[in-house]
């Protein structure tokens, strides 16, 4: 599971604000949360950029971790 | 927007953002749409080489118009429908808006389909026209009382279905964090 979620609600952001703030429709920041669609490192970095984090702490996980 | 995105904003009706994610949908479907064409069109020609070549043909142009018309039915559907349902199921026709900008969206879609009633009003009228005409005047015929009330029909039914297709594509969605 990504960070996308607990660092959106850190920043007191909505999906919508933050689909607004990086270029895509609500939907996508959703499905990104929810690891139902595999963004492009682009989209990863300006959500990491939106966010004020970096792509580890955002997207980073172990090889044995479940997806 | 850039103009690419603008036609399959415009060709698929995709009220929303154009972003990858949406790209990827619309791809993955038309890559089906054409995969499921292309079968069609090959079992289609297929089978009509194989009866065209074993049964002696009298009446060529009939046959034509039999082709064509199923071609055209058949690729409209597989095309259109088929790619309608699909983006539908899967969320990309639907416009989310927050329970504040219901009613403005709605009033907007309203307005939209009031400016396009009358287009449709005269596409339909020019055209019906045109395909109805069998050697009679132009004029005489689009003047015909009969051609307009059946374009004011098709306009009064039309437009609203249109409308609340559109409306029925509206999802609430809470604007929380």
């Amino acid at each position: 599971m990504n960070q996308v979620c607990e660092y959106r609600r850190k920043k007191k952001l909505s999906q919508m604000a933050l689909a607004n703030q990086v270029g895509v429709a609500r939907q996508t920041i959703n499905l990104i949360e929810n690891n139902k669609y595999n963004p492009s490192l682009d989209l990863c970095l300006k959500i990491a950029w939106s966010l004020e984090t970096d792509l580890n702490t955002l997207f980073w996980r172990k090889k044995d971790e479940n997806e | 927007m850039k103009m690419s995105d603008r036609i399959i904003k415009w060709f698929f009706g995709v009220p929303g953002t154009i972003d990858e994610h949406v790209k990827a949908e619309i791809g993955e479907v038309s890559v089906k749409a054409l995969i499921i064409t292309f079968i069609f069109e090959l079992v289609f020609n297929g089978s009509l080489y194989l009866y065209t070549s074993l049964v002696t043909i009298t009446d060529f142009e009939t046959l034509l118009y039999l082709v064509t018309m199923i071609q055209f039915i058949a690729i409209l559907l597989i095309m259109g429908g088929f790619t309608t349902i699909v983006l539908k199921k899967r969320g990309v026709t639907t416009q989310e808006v927050v329970a504040d900008d219901k009613r403005i969206v709605e009033k907007r879609l309203k307005h939209k389909w009031l400016r396009i009633a009358p287009i449709i009003f005269i596409l339909y009228w020019i055209l019906g026209t045109l395909f109805t005409l069998e050697g009679a005047n132009f004029f005489s015929k689009i003047m015909d009382l009969k051609t307009m009330i059946g374009s004011f029909i098709f306009m009064i039914i039309f437009c609203p279905v249109m409308y609340f297709y559109e409306k029925g594509n509206i999802k609430v969605v809470q604007n929380d964090v």
